[in-house]
């Protein structure tokens, strides 16, 4: 019996050398990985867009798991389209600004205010109209050309990022501008104009591509996400408000518009359940899936986004 | 001032007179007035098929055989006679109907529209004071060069591992709820206001004003991004000369919570900032009057937002709401009136953030 005992207390105490051996390696991981996060978390950008492209790719994985095929296709369908859409937005809106902010420039030059003030004029007015009336009446356009068969269902993707990109441009316009006037102040300006430099090699290459390209990668993932929370806003608004016309005619199905489905608010509406009967928590991950993903991946996709654009600008300083 | 009331002016007569010709050409035309001729009353009576090809030869022969050459004003009444029959049809379609119920009197649009412009000045005055506050905390959390929260979790788990005791343990769940509770208040703040909405109830009516309020600050990302925007003026600042010197003329300068020589939490939350004695008023300062020079902008996401709200959550009896309806019923003639409303009240704050703007630049002698 005592033998018994006495191989016990030697295997109990080998089992707390080894926990207290484990202890201390853990620990030892764990200031590495403090060190390497402290090493990292000074420029966090490209931990936050990891950690976006993770957390979408882990929630894919997860619906693949437990949400039913038809509507994760649905799912990934409108991801695809809201993602294309965005970035399409950020091109027109990038072209469309380059092109104000230029022709303002060289109209001024050349002491043309008339012509830079009309530019000037027409980029007030659209700033004065709140973004969201503007392109609600853009999308009441295109439902009509839809109807009388003008525009297909694919071609309306291009005409939305369109009317979206009208109402963000001028925000890119005024970084534009800031730059190339930050610039001109400069005596390197000058210097190269008196040297026979071109201002459209100046403002084009020296200005904005070599020394604003920070700024305007900046601005235009800032652009992406204002694409993302304008587009998700109004597809959801015209499939809840517009919704006995809508039905006539076949909008891309996007982020926006798969929330507003019956099916999807019910869904968030468990969210409000599960606050109240916390043991319903568990189904919103399960029985829930549809609204919960599709309202996880504007909120993370916005979040990430932002995160994404803070750590940037303080990176850089811009 | 003359110059800057005269910009906005001008861009609002301009746009004024743009959408009230719209206005007019998308007003429906009364025809009340306009009863059709005789003739066609009583041809109209015989309650003859216009759409039947055989009654409308009948028609045009007996015409013919009547009238000779003068048929073509009988073949008139019977084109005119058509055209009345459609508006009879369209005047008892359901369409028709719900297009006529669903417009509504001016008055009735006046009093939404008073009632969207106190919703989004309380809206706007909280935001004003929401991103001061927030972006002055960022600050202040910022310069107190605390490590990241991920960091922190590490560390205080580490701790708790090589040295057991409850108060480590404590520590490290600390960390972990704080955290938890970042992303939680992330979420709402970036969260569109539909998504937070809808988890909370599913119906919405005149009554939720206040809810609206609530969600028009917190939600849609405007708090934090202005917030953001405010911080990272704040930062800018901190970096200037002027500060450095404030600091060796022996200015307060430590940027901790609470503290002889801190920032009080009275202060940080006080609804007039004031921190005089430390160096953070000066910059505080600086930043706020750069700030105004974003309001115009803040506004405008603010009245989008409010939009976004009114129109997701169909609250009944709101301007946005009714934007949406006339949409619908295409009334748009009434969708112009609205439409001109809300630009009017963002080209005001647009002329009063100017004017604020120019008082200020006077007041400090560049003007």
């Amino acid at each position: 019996m005592s033998a018994f005992f006495v191989r016990f207390q030697q295997l109990a105490d080998s089992l707390l050398l080894r926990l207290n051996h484990l202890r201390k390696r853990t620990a030892n991981g764990l200031l590495k990985a403090e060190r390497s996060m402290q090493r990292l978390t000074r420029f966090p950008a490209p931990i936050y867009f990891g950690l976006w492209v993770g957390g979408l790719f882990l929630l894919w994985l997860w619906d693949v798991l437990f949400l039913n095929a038809p509507e994760r296709h649905l799912l990934e369908i409108a991801f695809a389209h809201s993602l294309l859409i965005a970035m399409l937005v950020v091109i027109l809106s990038f072209l469309l600004a380059w092109a104000a902010a230029y022709l303002i420039e060289i109209f001024s030059d050349r002491k043309k205010t008339a012509a830079a003030g009309v530019i000037h004029f027409c980029l007030n007015l659209i700033r004065s109209l709140p973004q969201i009336v503007g392109v609600l009446l853009g999308y009441v356009w295109i439902t009509y050309r839809i109807q009388t068969g003008h525009i297909s269902g694919t071609g309306s993707m291009l005409w939305m990022s369109v009317f979206l990109a009208l109402f963000i441009f001028p925000e890119v316009v005024a970084l534009l501008r800031e730059r190339i006037a930050y610039f001109r102040q400069s005596d390197f300006f000058n210097a190269m104009r008196v040297s026979g430099i071109s201002e459209w090699r100046i403002i084009n290459y020296d200005i904005l591509w070599k020394n604003s390209r920070l700024h305007i990668l900046n601005k235009m993932i800032a652009v992406f996400s204002s694409a993302i929370f304008l587009q998700c806003s109004v597809d959801f608004i015209v499939s809840v408000g517009l919704s006995t016309r809508i039905s006539a005619v076949n909008l891309p199905v996007t982020l926006g518009s798969l929330l507003a489905n019956i099916d999807s608010k019910q869904d968030i509406l468990a969210i409000g359940y599960s606050l109240s009967h916390p043991a319903y928590l568990p189904n919103l991950f399960f029985r829930h899936l549809q609204g919960i993903s599709v309202a996880l991946v504007i909120v993370f996709t916005l979040f990430s986004l932002y995160k994404i654009t803070n750590a940037l600008a303080e990176r850089f300083h811009l | 001032m003359k110059k800057i009331t005269l910009e906005h002016l001008s861009s609002t007569l301009f746009v004024s007179l743009v959408l009230f010709g719209l206005f007019f050409v998308t007003h429906p035309k009364k025809s009340a007035g306009h009863l059709p001729p005789p003739a066609v009353q009583t041809l109209n009576a015989l309650e003859l098929d216009t759409d039947d090809p055989f009654q409308y030869q009948l028609f045009r022969d007996m015409a013919a055989s009547f009238a000779g050459r003068d048929s073509s004003r009988f073949l008139a009444y019977w084109q005119q006679m058509r055209q009345l029959r459609k508006a009879q049809a369209q005047l008892t379609s359901g369409a028709y109907r719900r297009k006529i119920a669903s417009r509504i009197p001016p008055g009735t649009l006046l009093g939404m529209y008073f009632n969207f412009i106190w919703v989004y000045l309380l809206v706007i005055a909280f935001t004003y004071y929401g991103v001061q506050t927030l972006g002055t905390y960022l600050f202040l959390k910022y310069k107190q060069h605390q490590p990241a929260d991920v960091v922190k979790i590490i560390a205080t788990a580490r701790r708790a591992l090589l040295k057991s005791t409850p108060d480590n343990w404590k520590s490290f769940w600390r960390s972990c709820a704080v955290v938890l509770l970042k992303i939680l208040g992330y979420f709402i703040l970036f969260a569109p206001a539909y998504v937070i909405a809808y988890s909370i109830k599913s119906d919405f009516n005149t009554e939720s004003t206040l809810f609206m309020i609530l969600l028009g600050i917190i939600s849609n990302g405007v708090l934090i991004t202005y917030a953001n925007k405010f911080y990272h003026l704040l930062l800018s600042e901190s970096r200037k000369g002027y500060v450095h010197t404030a600091i060796v003329k022996n200015l307060k300068h430590e940027f901790r919570i609470g503290g002889r020589q801190g920032i009080s939490w009275r202060a940080l939350f006080a609804l007039r900032k004031n921190f005089s004695g430390h160096v953070l008023q000066h910059i505080f300062m600086n930043a706020r009057f750069q700030y105004l020079a974003t309001f115009k902008e803040q506004a405008a996401f603010i009245i989008t937002g409010l939009i976004i709200i009114e129109m997701a959550l169909n609250i009944h009896g709101h301007l946005s709401y009714e934007l949406l309806q006339q949409l619908l019923y295409r009334n748009y003639d009434l969708a112009i009136l609205i439409i001109w409303g809300i630009f009017l009240l963002v080209k005001a704050t647009e002329w009063a953030t100017d004017a604020l703007l120019f008082r200020i630049k006077k007041r400090l002698g560049y003007q």
